[in-house]
């Protein structure tokens, strides 16, 4: 963007910056709301207290629109000073969320749980900032907004739910016949041990560290104790609920900080945010997909993998807040440096490197590569602070690299990985570039026409004048995004998480300069053709324009629906499923599908309840005996250990142990005739090279396993013979109690 | 449509040499043609290299071919030697190069029609004077460009003849092994059957019938059995071979090059800055051409929106397009002829051609592209009828006159060549429910009738149209009654698909149709298209940079954004452009390999890699004498031997029990098209050749022109009395019966019934 737009200055009469922060939060309390009472909706009839539901959407609403009370209140009166960056919005939100993860980590310390205030604070900062948007602006518009917004949360969270990632009845999913993705078992088991051992480690068999991009396991553990619920029941809500909000909300956080700046060259120009359409379009358009959902996946464009990977879908919003954060500081950089410049380089900086490489290692290597890239561009690095904090956040990085790096993943140098091995057919590998950094082009060559560049020397000559920053941003991240899936292969798809970022920088960048390039297209009609009569006078131009957007908007309805469809008949055909288990026979209608006696027996009769009921009540066991406790499951009990009929599944079925009663296993590596997969932190584990022996599952023998990983407790969960599951506690040296 | 800039067209046209401004651009239509039919002819000789292979078999559709090609272009410069150029401002009609190019293939017709009746066949005078005439046009036409302009266009030929012939042969439509891939499984595809049949049936009987029950007529859209049969007279072959390779040979240079004749025709008329331009001088012509020949995005794309490109595997669609734009273009060129003298003073021999043109040429143009194609007639008929008010040509009697003619042969030709199973009633959408995944249907428009977007868009920003307003401008002033052409086609071709159920997707022969005129249309327009889509180019400077980054800088942003978006383009053009040969070469290698014995064929890698070690011509003969179906391909194709006069008298009957012939096809369902086979192979037509009782017929391919089995046949039915009633009520009075022993082994039992009393 242009060196002279960013600057702070006095808001002029028409400014709407104030009112575009109060839409933002608005969106994200509607999104938040609508996502918690659909939640609360899609688990009617089973077990469902409210408690949790409204504890985590106070959370939500304290972390994305208290914020924004809190930026209002400290601006109030003097909005025409510069600010200092850590009292931007972005910086707040930052804050926010920090202060819910330390109220998070206090509850198992101090058994105080403050969800209670920061809830109450994000109730009524949400009515706030209700009270403050809906006052400004026509009725009518603000009505359809809040529509609108409704509508958008039903698509995220039915995108989020529609998978076996996560679903609001993960448990009784689990429970009815253990149909659920690895992933997430995964990652709370990891989530799990952190709380209940204290180390980051999957716990199949002791706790060895395990490195992982663990931060958003460790954040989802700490909002679960304010939320008081199980890790496991909170990832069906919490991402949902606070994640996908923050995620949104921060995109527009930034496109409204961009918009600051710009409002330089189109001064009184430029509308609200809630009725800038053009901004709204591009936002629709880029989330949802202008074509079907399997012409996006053919090229590699996942939506599902966005809102259902919880580490992603936590990492992106804080990579933006953290540019929206440098635009805030930038902005007053140019006018003075104080000490919070010291602060923000050589503290904020690095550290929040650290913080997205621990939600998310690509998006620390891309905010990284974006930094330098535009340093050495504007030759930075010759300011000595600048200097050291280039040298601070190359170290950190180094050494949160080296934590959370999987070795395993880095699956060696093979040519365009991603494209061969993620279902990109062969005859669209032309296409990839073009469609995959699809967004990142629009904006690129958008930018470059408004700048009226029209060769490379000219571009060249605008990179270093600082003339368009935005572009260089946009399009490192979207290059340096897209190389590692195609130079390295990286297991199991990941490298999206990279390719991907591009396409989130570009949308709000988009959304902050769609109404500028709208109004210059206008005003180019204006001087090429004159207004004739309605019917003499309308131009083709907008009827080719209106047979584009025809099938492009039925793409979006129909792309909007299908994943809250698909997740709504998944919820109706477990409930089905539990009828038909209970005794039900025949369809039975819709609205019956919520009786709390027949779903309750269902449940109890299904395949895999007792097996799973009786893990997730180990979960009860005190954290002081947890600490000291691992859990063994012979490999005999074959119930647990072929829960999951496919044979490839078989690496990772121990991981339900540790995601479901937060202990740690004890020997607990998959069957020696296992095809081990060397992902999922696996390798940490030494593999099983023959088969366990009776002399192996002697109490004698386990607590002298035990006691080699510094644990003095073992639980042993077997078959019995009266019931389905027995559950005894080894006490070693070698006590037995059984429950 | 008017000329875009008529006075300074005329200078430059005055300035070209006349001999140019006659060549046209025809010429390169000529040579590239020709390369092509000699590039598919020599790829089928290829690819049966190992099995029965004669050149003089390959070279004879070659000859013809050229003949064809070339054609036009004597006749034209003939007509021009003889002074009909300084008879009036434009060129007659019937001198155009498109009615030229349609006159030398009814004229191959006739001659082939005319071999039974003479007993020899004038095909080595006509590769004589095609052979001859492509040399000399290639002699020419080499000297007026430069060279290397030159070979691209004979390299780009060659390797277009090699994508045409993957596309005929890449699937089990047509194939060069097509029989030898009965004898050795019969996985063959039945279309191809039904048409060899009634080319067999219109050439023996002169019936049109697929004759497995007599010789009951089957409305069909005869027309190209018919002309292949006149083909097969001409080169001496057998219908069932002359669509494999005489149909490719023959006529993929025909649909190409009348498509680009077409353009050629439509960008003279102009009388523009490029009217007469060699077609070298600008290779944007040839990458539109090939852009919408073998799609800009993969195949997998175009599929998924009902855009197929192997729609040369139909060869009634083959031949119709080309001959309808060739009608097209001679249309036009009568109207221009029309136009331009009017208010002048006409011959009076030309006002006679110009009112038999009018009132017998346009109807008799229409109905015969029924025969060929019925969507092609349905299309047409509109267009005239669209023209005929649009133009208020009702105003004047002989049109009127020609358009109740055209009513009435319409009607009559409707009934002749639609089949009653094909009137399947109203079905909303069918052809989106059917090949279209419903999450694509919103963009279905757009790109299946994408070209006609582009033509339209292009040609009304070209005319200055930006408002509705324009648009009725320019339509009242008939500026662009081209446009209103193409939006018409489109809309009308498009229509049977969303609202009836045409079995096999076959509504595609409707909508597909806009897609050859409009290409036919940019192509005529190339510099105003890429000026449109591109703008204006900056002008180029007078000093080159040095050094490289001075270099790098000069690089503008348009030629950056137009290589980013070919890099994509010409990316899937490649793609698109090897995988049906490579698709056709694996089936080769397949069949090879599987003629190989077991033993042999374990040490040959399969696929293509295998192909250098698959040519042995003793094993492979060892492998089709060994195959199921040796016996009755070759029993059938050895009836097909015997004289014609015979034949006409003779039915066919294979009895229900002999499973060898019977059950030789081994795709499913394909019981019902067995007896096309015999009829396909043998030129003889069947009596009680209905498929087995029990069989699910299909309602399709005339089949319900004939009695459905009800009930098995029994012992009696094969009675020879039996059979002569049989034979004697399609006016024959000879039947032959075949049947197979245990070895498989033919044996033929001829019936001669007594003479009528």
């Amino acid at each position: 963007m242009p060196a002279e737009v960013i600057v702070e200055r006095k808001p002029p009469a028409r400014d709407h910056d104030r009112d575009d922060r109060a839409t933002i939060s608005v969106f994200a309390t509607v999104a938040a709301s609508v996502i918690a009472a659909l939640y609360y909706a899609a688990r009617w009839g089973f077990d469902n207290p409210a408690r949790p539901v409204l504890a985590t959407l106070g959370l939500s609403l304290f972390i994305t629109v208290a914020p924004f009370i809190a930026w209002r209140l400290s601006v109030r009166g003097h909005y025409d000073e510069p600010q200092p960056w850590w009292r931007s919005q972005p910086a707040l939100t930052i804050a926010a969320l920090a202060i819910t993860a330390l109220a998070g980590m206090l509850v198992p310390a101090t058994g105080l749980n403050v969800v209670g205030i920061l809830a109450a604070i994000g109730y009524g900062s949400a009515l706030a900032a209700l009270v403050i948007w809906i006052t400004q602006g026509s009725q009518r518009i603000n009505v359809l907004f809040m529509i609108g917004s409704a509508a958008f949360a039903v698509w995220a969270c039915g995108v989020a739910w529609s998978t076996r990632y996560k679903t609001p009845v993960f448990w009784e999913t689990l429970e009815y016949h253990a149909d659920v993705h690895h992933d997430p078992l995964y990652n709370v088991s990891m989530a799990n041990t952190m709380r209940s051992y204290g180390v980051s480690s999957t716990g199949l068999d002791g706790v060895p560290y395990t490195p992982y991009h663990y931060g958003s396991a460790w954040l989802n553990s700490q909002w679960a104790y304010l939320a008081g619920t199980d890790v496991l029941a909170f990832y069906s809500l919490g991402p949902p609920v606070i994640v996908i909000p923050l995620f949104f909300a921060a995109v527009l956080l930034l496109a409204v900080e961009v918009r600051k700046g710009w409002r330089v060259v189109g001064a009184g120009s430029d509308p609200p945010l809630k009725k800038d359409y053009a901004a709204w379009l591009f936002f629709l358009a880029v989330t949802v997909g202008v074509i079907p959902t399997v012409g996006l996946d053919a090229m590699g464009i996942w939506n599902l993998h966005v809102l259902i990977s919880e580490s992603y879908v936590m990492g992106v919003p804080i990579f933006l807040l953290v540019i929206a954060t440098s635009i805030a500081f930038w902005r007053r950089k140019r006018s003075s440096l104080r000490a919070e410049g010291l602060v923000f380089l050589l503290v904020f900086a690095p550290l929040m490197l650290a913080v997205t490489g621990f939600l998310k290692v690509s998006l620390m290597l891309l905010l990284l590569c974006a930094a330098f890239g535009l340093a050495a561009l504007g030759r930075m690095l010759r300011d000595r602070l600048i200097a050291l904090s280039a040298v601070l956040c190359v170290g950190t990085s180094f050494v949160t690299y080296k934590l959370v790096s999987v070795a395993a993943q880095n699956q060696g140098i093979v040519p365009f990985a991603y494209m061969r091995y993620s279902g990109v057919d062969t005859a669209w590998w032309p296409w990839f570039i073009l469609a995959h950094l699809f967004w990142s082009w629009v904006y690129i060559y958008l930018r470059l026409r408004e700048e009226k560049l029209a060769a490379i020397g000219a571009i060249r000559h605008a990179a270093l004048e600082g003339r368009i920053t935005d572009v260089l941003v946009v399009a490192i991240v979207a290059i340096a995004g897209w190389l590692p899936g195609e130079v390295i292969d990286i297991h199991g798809g990941s490298a999206i998480y990279f390719s991907d970022v591009q396409r989130w920088v570009a949308l709000p960048l988009l959304m902050a300069s769609g109404w500028r390039w709208v109004a210059q297209w206008s005003e180019r009609r204006r001087e090429t053709i004159s207004p004739g009569s309605f019917r003499g006078g309308m131009r083709l131009s907008d009827l080719w324009l209106a047979a584009i957007l025809i099938p492009i908007s039925l793409t979006m309805i129909l792309n909007g629906i299908r994943a809250p469809g698909t997740a709504l008949r998944a919820n109706i055909a477990l409930r089905r499923g539990l009828y038909a288990e209970a005794g039900v026979k025949g369809p039975v209608a819709l609205r019956s599908l919520a009786d709390r006696r027949l779903l309750a027996t269902g449940l109890h009769r299904s395949p895999d309840y007792s097996l799973i009921a009786a893990l997730r009540e180990l979960d009860e066991t005190p954290p002081a005996i947890k600490r000291r406790t691992l859990l063994f499951i012979p490999q005999s009990y074959v119930r647990f250990w072929h829960i999951w009929t496919e044979p490839e599944r078989c690496s990772y079925v121990p991981m339900i142990a540790p995601a479901t009663s937060g202990l740690a296993l004890l020997d607990g590596m998959p069957p020696v005739d296992c095809n081990l997969t060397n992902q999922y932190g696996l390798t940490r584990y030494r593999r099983r090279i023959t088969p366990q022996l009776p002399v192996d599952v002697t109490p004698v023998a386990l607590c002298a396993k035990a006691k080699a990983k510094g644990f003095s407790r073992v639980v042993v969960l077997d078959a019995s013979v009266d019931s389905d599951v027995a559950v005894r506690a080894i006490e070693c040296p070698v006590r037995i109690s059984s429950t | 449509m008017k000329s875009d800039d008529p006075s300074r067209a005329e200078q430059i046209t005055a300035s070209r040499s006349a001999s140019d401004r006659l060549d046209g651009g025809y010429d390169t239509i000529v040579v590239a043609s020709g390369i092509v039919s000699i590039g598919i002819a020599a790829l089928y000789w290829v690819m049966r290299i190992g099995f029965e292979d004669s050149l003089i078999v390959v070279a004879r559709p070659v000859g013809l071919a050229l003949f064809i090609s070339s054609f036009p272009f004597i006749a034209n410069r003939g007509i021009w030697a003889l002074g009909a150029e300084e008879q009036g401002v434009a060129p007659p009609w019937w001198g155009s190069y498109a009615f030229l190019w349609l006159l030398g293939l009814a004229l191959t017709a006739v001659l082939g029609r005319l071999v039974p009746a003479l007993g020899f066949s004038p095909l080595p005078f006509l590769t004589l004077v095609g052979v001859v005439s492509f040399l000399v046009i290639f002699a020419r036409w080499i000297t007026k460009a430069p060279l290397w302009r030159s070979s691209l266009v004979i390299v780009g030929s060659g390797v277009f003849s090699v994508w045409a012939s993957g596309v005929v042969w890449g699937r089990i439509y047509k194939n060069p092994l097509f029989y030898e891939n009965y004898i050795l499984n019969g996985v063959i595809h039945h279309d191809s059957l039904p048409l060899a049949a009634i080319g067999n049936m219109l050439r023996t009987y002169h019936v049109a019938t697929t004759g497995i029950d007599g010789l009951n007529h089957v409305p069909y859209h005869w027309g190209t059995p018919w002309l292949f049969a006149q083909w097969s007279n001409l080169t001496g072959t057998q219908v069932f071979d002359f669509y494999q390779l005489g149909f490719p040979v023959t006529m993929m240079s025909l649909f190409f090059g009348g498509t680009v004749a077409f353009a050629v025709a439509m960008r003279n008329r102009r009388k523009g800055p490029d009217a007469g331009q060699d077609l070298r001088h600008d290779f944007r012509f040839w990458f539109v051409f090939l852009a919408a020949s073998i799609g800009i995005i993969p195949l997998s794309g175009l599929d998924g929106m009902g855009v197929w490109t192997s729609l040369l595997i139909s060869e009634s669609y083959t031949v119709a397009v080309p001959c309808g734009l060739l009608f097209l273009a001679t249309v036009v060129a009568f109207y221009d002829g029309v136009s331009q003298r009017a208010g002048a003073g006409t011959g009076r021999a030309r006002a006679v051609a110009d009112s038999l043109f009018v009132l017998i040429g346009i109807p008799l143009g229409i109905v015969t592209l029924g025969y060929l194609k019925i969507s092609l007639m349905v299309l047409g008929f509109a267009l005239a009828m669209y023209a005929l008010f649009r133009l208020r040509l009702y105003r004047r009697p002989l049109y009127l006159m020609a358009a109740l003619l055209l009513v009435v042969l319409f009607y009559y030709t409707y009934g002749q060549v639609s089949l009653p199973a094909h009137r399947e009633g109203i079905s909303p959408f069918d052809f989106l429910w059917s090949f279209v995944r419903p999450a694509w249907w919103p963009f279905f428009l757009i790109v299946h009738l994408f070209w006609s977007w582009v033509y339209i868009a292009i040609r009304l920003r070209s005319e200055g149209v930006g408002t509705v307003a324009d648009l009725k401008e320019a339509a009242a002033e008939q500026r662009i009654l081209d446009v209103e052409a193409v939006a018409l086609i489109a809309v009308l071709g498009i229509a049977p698909g969303f609202i009836l159920h045409i079995d096999g997707g076959s509504a595609f022969y409707f909508s597909d149709v806009q897609r050859w005129l409009s290409v036919g249309l940019i192509l005529s327009r190339v510099p105003i298209f890429f000026a449109v889509i591109l703008g204006e180019a900056p002008p180029k400077r007078k000093r080159k940079p040095r050094g490289f980054l001075s270099r790098l800088d000069s690089v503008s942003l348009r030629q950056v954004l137009i290589v980013f978006f070919l890099l994509p383009v010409v990316g899937s053009m490649v793609s698109n452009g090897v995988a049906w040969p490579i698709t056709m070469l694996r089936a080769n290698a397949a069949t090879r390999h599987a003629l190989y014995p077991a033993a042999v064929a374990a040490t040959i890698p399969s696929g293509l890699h295998g192909l250098p070690w698959l040519h042995d011509r003793t094993t492979l003969d060892e492998g089709l004498r060994r195959s199921p179906n040796f016996a009755v391909a070759e029993a059938l194709r050895g009836l097909s031997a015997l004289p014609a006069s015979l034949r006409r008298h003779t039915a066919l009957f294979i009895p229900q029990d002999q499973g060898a012939f019977w059950h030789s096809l081994t795709r499913p369902g394909a019981c019902t098209f067995q007896p096309l086979l015999a009829t396909a192979l043998s030129s003889i037509a069947m009596i009680d050749g209905m498929p087995p009782y029990g069989c699910t017929l299909s309602r399709y391919y005339g089949f319900g022109s004939f009695t459905p089995r009800t009930r098995p046949q029994r012992a009696a039915d094969a009675e020879p009395a039996v059979l002569c009633r049989r034979a004697a009520k399609a006016g024959m009075d000879r039947v032959l019966v075949l049947t197979f022993d245990g070895t498989r082994r033919a044996t033929t039992t001829t019936v001669q019934c007594p003479p009528k009393s």
